[in-house]
């Protein structure tokens, strides 16, 4: 109980989370909900949260506003890059490394899973601030510009 | 109509997909021609069923799905990936075979 009452936030969002996705008002579901909601928020204790609150501080509101159609259109324009790759038959995987200017552990979370998303490249390890991404070669850009590329693409938001 | 152009272009993404999946050797390849039919794909069809249901619960619903997805999507590719990247699967190597 002490632990729920340490992160009730965390707590009440996955109960929200819950009925609004049920969209169900019978008390089986709204007590199936509750129990799930209480063993996800004392089961993340630690990895989420400690006893001092959340462990990573988030990035600003406006940050994330301006972020997720910049992701959008990321995602659409190289998927028809992609595509044209496909039809080519043009498609040399090479392993680049990134390495943020930033050391905030949400915000490295954020840009690698950005990075998955965006068809062509994926986030294969993280160390610290160094990401490795699985990115296609290009001939015309060396892996230094494919780098400075992705930092262009995402970082830059959350400065 | 617009969803029926979402959906359509959806089909594209998926067609696309798979025809990468079997023309390309490499496994990096494979992977990244098939995290795109996971999330460009899946993201274009629940934008299009948004569009089809207008504005109620169901498509609060779709919305809140897109974004679960959207968080937990890569997780999956990252992880096959970075299994095969720490097993020493080499990007020559697979391009020799």
């Amino acid at each position: 109980m002490k632990l729920i009452k340490e992160n009730y936030k965390l707590f009440i969002l996955l109960y929200i989370f819950w009925i609004i996705l049920t969209m169900n008002f019978d008390f089986t579901n709204l007590v199936t909900g509750l129990i799930i909601s209480i063993i996800t928020t004392i089961g993340s204790n630690g990895i989420l949260y400690d006893e001092h609150g959340f462990k990573v501080k988030g990035p600003k509101l406006l940050s994330m506003v301006k972020f997720i159609p910049r992701l959008m259109f990321e995602i659409y324009m190289s998927s028809f890059s992609y595509i044209i790759r496909i039809i080519k038959k043009d498609c040399d995987p090479v392993f680049v490394d990134v390495k943020l200017n930033t050391n905030n552990l949400l915000i490295i979370t954020i840009i690698s899973n950005a990075i998955t998303l965006t068809p062509g490249t994926i986030t294969i390890n993280t160390d610290k601030n160094k990401l490795i991404v699985l990115s296609i070669d290009d001939p015309e850009k060396k892996g230094k510009d494919l780098a400075e590329e992705i930092i262009e693409k995402y970082e830059k938001i959350f400065k | 109509m617009i969803y029926k152009g979402l959906l359509i272009l959806s089909w594209i993404y998926i067609i696309f997909g798979l025809i990468g999946i079997f023309r390309f050797n490499n496994m990096y390849v494979r992977l990244l021609t098939s995290s795109k039919i996971d999330t460009v794909a899946t993201i274009t069809i629940l934008i299009a069923l948004i569009v089809k249901s207008g504005i109620n619960d169901l498509s609060l619903r779709l919305l809140l799905i897109m974004i679960f997805i959207m968080i937990t999507n890569p997780v999956n590719n990252h992880i096959i990936c970075r299994s095969a990247y720490l097993n020493g699967i080499r990007i020559k190597g697979e391009i020799d075979k």
